[in-house]
This record gives structure tokens, sequence and C-alpha cells, in this order.
């Protein structure tokens, strides 16, 4: 991640030698952007499949304390206009920065605040005004328990769980179905959670556990599988446990909190890998804001894990046909959640002259809850992935 | 003048009528009048409230009583966890593994016929043993096993969708097995697995290597 992002920003501060330029509204040059800007234009153009000049302004986000804690981007590149969400936040004597949200062609959240914009958590735009805070969505007043619970979620990944699951369904009418699927071969180490740790570090410890079977001294004096009738399986025992426990020490940057950023977790892996003398290295398979479906196959079907993050889900119970109806059940999570992806199930449907009617896409992921195991992520609706890299460690 | 003529009649017929005296009147109509009826006292009549009082006494201590009462002699409903509320807990035998579960009185059925590897338990935060994650093989017929088997007390609620999650059930004595075929093609069949035995869930995926299928065998002999 480091050597792209290297890459990136040297790509962006040499860019004047390139077609594609960049502009701050003022002042221009490219040496007034600052270390947040940099980082807003390499997620930009490691996201981006648009083509042409991008141009931004940036207006400060708040925090609950009223203290400026991240920045939000409004942008075009070339004709396409979106906005942009960042957090900041310190750790280790160093400041970091988040990219919480964009979008293309979309207004933000925040265009109609006359107050001052507060953003404490994923999906939740407040106004601060007559000594008040406001959803802006709702325009109600936020009252300080719901303010509370806002600024312990922060944005941090945490708290997907079966105790708030809801059931939901979907149908489909079709006259003939094809199914496609696919899994890195034996899946992924099926882990949960120990006592104290969260589910990034649970989707951190499957990542090492599945590359250790590669790289054997990334979990030094340890074989993660055994073999049964030539079929190879992950032993999920108290040693894999162990690189949980650690992994979540290690994604934890500054003062205590429940849950990990998507910083931490990028900080803890590297932290760990390299410490085991491998390079970790990840790349976004996010296209304009949404997860690239394409980017996301390419590499499960090179081996490649994909740690998707989830600001809300639903897992796939199961589907049942019933005379030409699929009705399709899964739980829906609307708290945030962190997954690794090894496979993909995609159904297509065919109306009665043979035409595509639907296509269905399914994420197979080691879920890190126990109903689920390798399970199945319903990305067709109701859930939100705000960050999905491929890993690879070698 | 003629006024004082009517005048005079008048007197006159006024002067005719005798007026008798009290005394006289009254002896005459005395015995006609009723003696007055005393009033009744108004005074709280004790004797007459008293069994209604009672009843609302005994009535008023019944409805304070009757939850006090059900709640000391009926056991407190048991806590529900759901399955990632608990934790997972690196344990290094299957000695320590079923002790830890025979304390939580989760009794099992019999694995001694297995082989069993890679055990975890899953804790409470409090560290009380509520299930246990391993794997296991063995052999019926000709079928090699290998089941990656998590098991729970019943008081863990896994939030399934039987009806969405299993096609198929299979009854072992009063155990209800369901299950799905999630690969069925010689040498390899896969099913996944829940039920209910003893107070115990268990839920699981059975990966059967052999030229026939000898799944429902193994389900008989597992839940017997």
């Amino acid at each position: 991640m480091k050597k792209f992002l290297g890459l990136v920003i040297a790509l962006v501060l040499g860019i004047t030698s390139v077609t594609t330029f960049f502009l701050q509204t003022t002042p221009v040059s490219a040496q007034s952007f600052d270390e947040a800007d940099n980082y807003f234009l390499e997620f930009v153009l490691s996201d981006t499949t648009f083509q042409g000049e991008i141009d931004f302004t940036h207006t400060p986000l708040y925090d609950d304390q009223l203290n400026v804690n991240g920045r939000e981007y409004n942008f075009t590149v070339g004709n396409v206009g979106g906005y942009a969400l960042m957090t900041q936040f310190y750790g280790n004597g160093n400041v970091f920065y988040e990219i919480e949200e964009l979008f293309y062609n979309k207004v933000s959240p925040f265009a109609g605040c006359n107050g001052l914009p507060i953003y404490i958590t994923h999906n939740v735009y407040l106004e601060y005004k007559d000594q008040g805070f406001y959803n802006l969505t709702s325009g109600a007043l936020v009252d300080g328990q719901t303010l509370l619970e806002y600024k312990t979620q922060g944005f941090n990944y945490f708290g997907g769980a079966t105790s708030s699951f809801t059931e939901v369904q979907d149908t489909v009418n079709f006259a003939t179905k094809n199914t496609d699927e696919y899994s890195i071969e034996y899946d992924l180490p099926d882990l949960g959670a120990t006592s104290g740790s969260s589910c990034a570090n649970v989707a951190g410890a499957v990542v090492v556990v599945y590359y250790d079977r590669f790289y054997q001294n990334l979990i030094p004096d340890y074989d993660p599988c055994f073999t049964f009738a030539g079929l190879l399986f992950y032993k999920e025992d108290a040693t894999a446990l162990e690189v949980v426990t650690e992994l979540s020490q290690l994604m934890l940057i500054g003062e205590p909190h429940a849950g990990t950023t998507f910083t931490e977790f990028q900080y803890g892996m590297q932290t760990y890998v390299e410490r085991q003398g491998y390079t970790y290295t990840s790349n976004s398979v996010l296209s304009n804001g949404s997860l690239n479906f394409n980017a996301y196959k390419n590499a499960v079907e090179n081996d490649i894990p994909v740690a998707l993050f989830l600001t809300n889900f639903a897992m796939m119970d199961g589907t049942v046909a019933d005379n030409g109806v699929d009705t399709i059940y899964s739980k829906y999570c609307p708290v945030s959640h962190v997954v690794v992806g090894c496979g993909y199930r995609v159904d297509t449907y065919y109306n009665a002259n043979n035409s595509v009617i639907q296509t269905n896409r399914y994420l197979k992921v080691a879920c890190g809850l126990t109903t689920y195991g390798i399970g199945y992520l319903n990305i067709n609706s109701r859930t939100t992935i705000s960050k999905a890299i491929s890993i690879q460690i070698n | 003048m003629q006024n004082k003529k009517l005048e005079e009649i008048l007197q006159k017929k006024a002067d005719e009528i005798e007026v008798r005296p009290f005394s006289v009147v009254w002896e005459e109509i005395k015995d006609q009048l009723e003696e007055p009826q005393p009033q009744p006292k108004k005074t709280f009549a004790l004797k007459k409230w008293l069994p209604f009082a009672m009843a609302s006494v005994v009535m008023a201590t019944a409805i304070v009583l009757t939850p006090i009462i059900i709640k000391s002699t009926t056991p407190p409903p048991e806590e529900v966890f759901y399955h990632d509320e608990l934790t997972e807990q690196g344990i290094a035998t299957l000695e320590d593994m079923f002790s830890s579960l025979s304390n939580s009185n989760i009794v099992t059925v019999n694995f001694n016929e297995y082989d069993i590897t890679s055990q975890i338990l899953y804790v409470t935060e409090d560290l009380v043993a509520k299930g246990a994650k391993f794997n296991l093989t063995g052999s019926v017929s000709a079928t090699q096993f290998l089941i990656d088997m998590e098991l729970f007390d019943k008081s863990v609620d896994l939030k399934l969708n039987l009806g969405a999650e299993y096609d198929s059930f299979h009854n072992v004595n009063s155990t209800k097995v369901y299950y799905k075929n999630t690969q069925s093609a010689s040498p390899m069949y896969k099913y996944k697995v829940y039920a209910k035995h003893n107070n115990v869930q268990y839920m699981f995926e059975y990966t059967g290597v052999g030229q026939t299928d000898e799944f429902i065998s193994f389900l008989n002999d597992f839940f017997q």
C-alpha cells in the first residue's frame, strides 16, 4: 500500500506533464496541496474510471465537540461531479486520513447545512445550530444519548451481530435460471472473535492464516491446515485465535475504543506482515464509489482474498425455488462489519424469451459470525460496501 | 252607597260564624294524626361491610403476592445468548474441552468413536462455556467422513432460518435432523446439518468421501 501510495502521490505531484492535471479552487498550484489533499487525490485516482481534469474544493467537517475532524470535498472529474467525506484522526504521533464515503453524480448530504456540519459516524449527517445538533436527513433534534451512540460507533467497524439481524425476503419471477459459482480452493479459514477483539481483527487473521499456507513464517512453527482424503481443511484452533488477539492489539492506534477503523486495519496488517519478513500490499476493488465486481472476481480467481468493509449488510440464508419464483431469504444488519471475500455466486434469471431479466450477485465470504461461517453476502440490496481491498502477502 | 250595604251584609254573615276554641278542635282531630316515626340512626354497620372488606383484602393480597409466589416458585428464565456474543477461546486438550462443557451442563453425544482435532470453546464474557467447535473424522461402511462441528447449549440463539437454510429432514428417534445436500457427486458428498438433541444444538458440515453415500447411516449412528 505504501508503495502504491507513494507512486500515486508522485503521479499527482508530477501531473502537470500529463494531460490530466489537478486544480484546487484557490490557489491553483500543486505545491499548495496539503497532505489531506494528496490523500484525497490518491483515493480518487485509485477509484475513478472517469477521464479528465480533477477540480476540487473543500470545507471543514466537525466533531461533537465542534473541533475540525475532517473535510468535505466537492469535485469534478472531467464532466462528472461528486463529493467525498474525509476524516482525520491522530495516533502513534501521526495524523491519519480516511475517505469515509465518495460518490459521483450525487450532491453531498451536507449541501443543505446552514450551521456547522457535524460528521461523527458513517451515514449520519448532523448540523449544529442554535446550540443543538440536528439530523440533516430528518430535520430532527438529536438527543444526547443518540449523539453518544453515534460517537461511540465512530468510524470504527464493529457491532455487526445476529442480535441486530432482521429477516428480509426478495422474490424473482423467471422462466429459467443459471448459476455461476467460484471460490478460492478450500475457501478461507472460518475464524471468530476472541475476547476483546472485533470483526476487523478476525478478518485480518483470516487473511494471515490463509497466506500462512504459502508463507510458513507468517505464523511461526504452525501448519494452518490438515488433509483428509486428499482434501485440505483449515484447523481453526488456539494458534489461529492467537493471531486474532495479536492483530487486535496491533490494529489499535491511539486511545482505546471499540472496533477498528480502516486505517487501523491497514496499519496492523502491515505491521504484522512486515515484522514476519514479508510484504503487505492492498489494492482497492471499488470503482466510482461502488464495488467493481469484475475487479473483485479477478482477485479471487487469482487466489487473492478481498477484505470488505461494510457499513450495513445482509447475509443470504438461502433461496427457495417454487414454480418459477425464487424467494431469496437474507438477514439484514444495520451495523458495520468486516468480512473477507473468497468467491462469488451469480444467479442470472431469464424470461420465456431467454432474455436476461435480473442478475443477482452474492460474494462468498468468511463472515466471522458462527451462523454463517463461510457464507454469502447479499450485495444486491441492503449492503453498503464502503471499502474493498484485495490483499496480497509475499 | 251600594258598597256600604254590601259591607253590612258581609259583616252580618261573619258575625254568624262560630269560632270554636283550638283545644276543642285538637281534641277532635288528635286521634286522626299519626305519631311521628323516629329516624334511623346513621351509624357505620361494621357487620354488614365486614365480609366485603375481608374479600377485598384477600383479593388485594392475592394480586400482590401471586406474581411474587410465581416468581419464587418457578425457575428464572434462562438467559439467551446470541452466538456471536460468545467469544472463541483456544483450549489445549480434548479433556479440557469436555470438562468445560460438562461444567456448563452441556451433555453431548458420545464422541468416543471419532477422532477429534483442533478444538476451541465458545465462552461468555464470564468465561462460561456455551459451546465448542472442532473437527472430527470417522467412517461408516466404506465412507470416510470429516465433520466441521459446532455445538451449543440450548440457551444460544443461532437465529437460524431452518426453512431457507435446510431443505430436508430425517428423524432419529425423537430428534429431527435438518439437512441440505450441498455437494453430491462421488467420491465426495457434502451436507450441512442442524439438530437439537437432548438440549444441545449441533450444527455441522459433513464431508463424506467414498463410492457410496452413507450420510443417513451416519446420522442414525450419531444421534442414536
